[in-house]
């Protein structure tokens, strides 16, 4: 269940990213509208939705929303998680967004996520809006009925609260140390 | 004679049932003859006893329907199935649940 309910506001944090900055959210490179996905690299949920994040990212990054995920899972269980192989997924993927290392865990912890990828939207005053999956469907895009973040983005981006703003998070769990 | 088909899933994935709505399709719309079983894994012990690399693992006749060249043996993972058009996908396709069990 996650820590931060409807219209409480984020929980900052300082991470290194896979491209060797160190990332907040209150940085003002961000855009105003902030989506938090706690991912990873092995979980196939999180795979199978990756490219739909890249183009969420593409046609809102315009309109001030900017993508920033994290991955919390303990690379000493799962080496496929760890930074270095971040570093190739975000390569090899081309994300258009930056990929944050949690190694402490505590931001996962403070923000009660515990699935791949679980998504968190804040709004342009920092206030939580939606929280839970991307989409209806992991394994196949074009049978998607209900796009989740992509219509608390609308929603938000028309002064709207979300229609829906909570879903269960689907996918892996994150792998605690 | 029948065929073995064995289920192997863990409790934190969340694609087993779905996994099992389709292994069922595959069975009825081919007219397979089977023995479908589960069975839940519940610690890494049984998971390296297993040679279990994640969730689903789908046996026939004891043998991975997509077999892995790995010898990492986790109960906490979920198993990745790439689709014919080379998407990743937590559960295996119809097609390759039908091949395998036309091959067997």
């Amino acid at each position: 269940m996650p820590n931060i309910k409807i219209n409480e506001p984020y929980l900052n944090f300082l991470l290194p990213s896979t491209e060797g900055k160190d990332y907040s959210l209150d940085m003002p490179s961000l855009g105003e509208i902030k989506v938090v996905i706690f991912s990873c690299n092995h979980c196939p949920y999180a795979q199978a939705w990756e490219d739909r994040i890249i183009a969420i990212q593409n046609s809102y990054k315009d309109k001030g929303v900017s993508v920033i995920m994290i991955s919390s899972n303990d690379p000493v269980q799962f080496p496929e998680d760890n930074f270095e192989k971040m570093k190739e997924r975000h390569s090899d993927k081309n994300f258009n967004f930056p990929y944050l290392f949690d190694e402490s865990q505590e931001v996962a912890k403070n923000y009660g996520a515990e699935r791949t990828p679980e998504v968190f939207i804040f709004n342009n005053i920092g206030l939580l809006q939606y929280t839970g999956a991307i989409d209806d469907n992991y394994e196949d895009e074009s049978s998607v009925k209900s796009t989740y973040l992509k219509d608390a983005l609308n929603s938000i981006l028309a002064d709207e609260k979300p229609v829906i703003e909570n879903t269960d998070p689907v996918g892996c769990t994150i792998k605690w140390k | 004679m029948n065929v073995k088909i064995l289920v192997l899933y863990n409790n934190s994935c969340p694609s087993f049932e779905e996994a099992m709505v389709r292994i069922k399709e595959v069975i009825q719309e081919n007219n397979f003859s089977t023995e479908l079983t589960t069975k839940l894994l519940t610690s890494d012990e049984e998971a390296e006893k297993w040679k279990f690399i994640g969730s689903p693992t789908i046996l026939i006749n004891d043998k991975d329907i997509d077999p892995v060249d790995s010898n990492v043996f986790r109960l906490d993972n979920c198993r990745v199935y790439i689709k014919e058009d080379g998407n990743i996908s937590p559960i295996p396709s119809k097609a390759i649940i039908k091949n395998a069990l036309l091959n067997n």
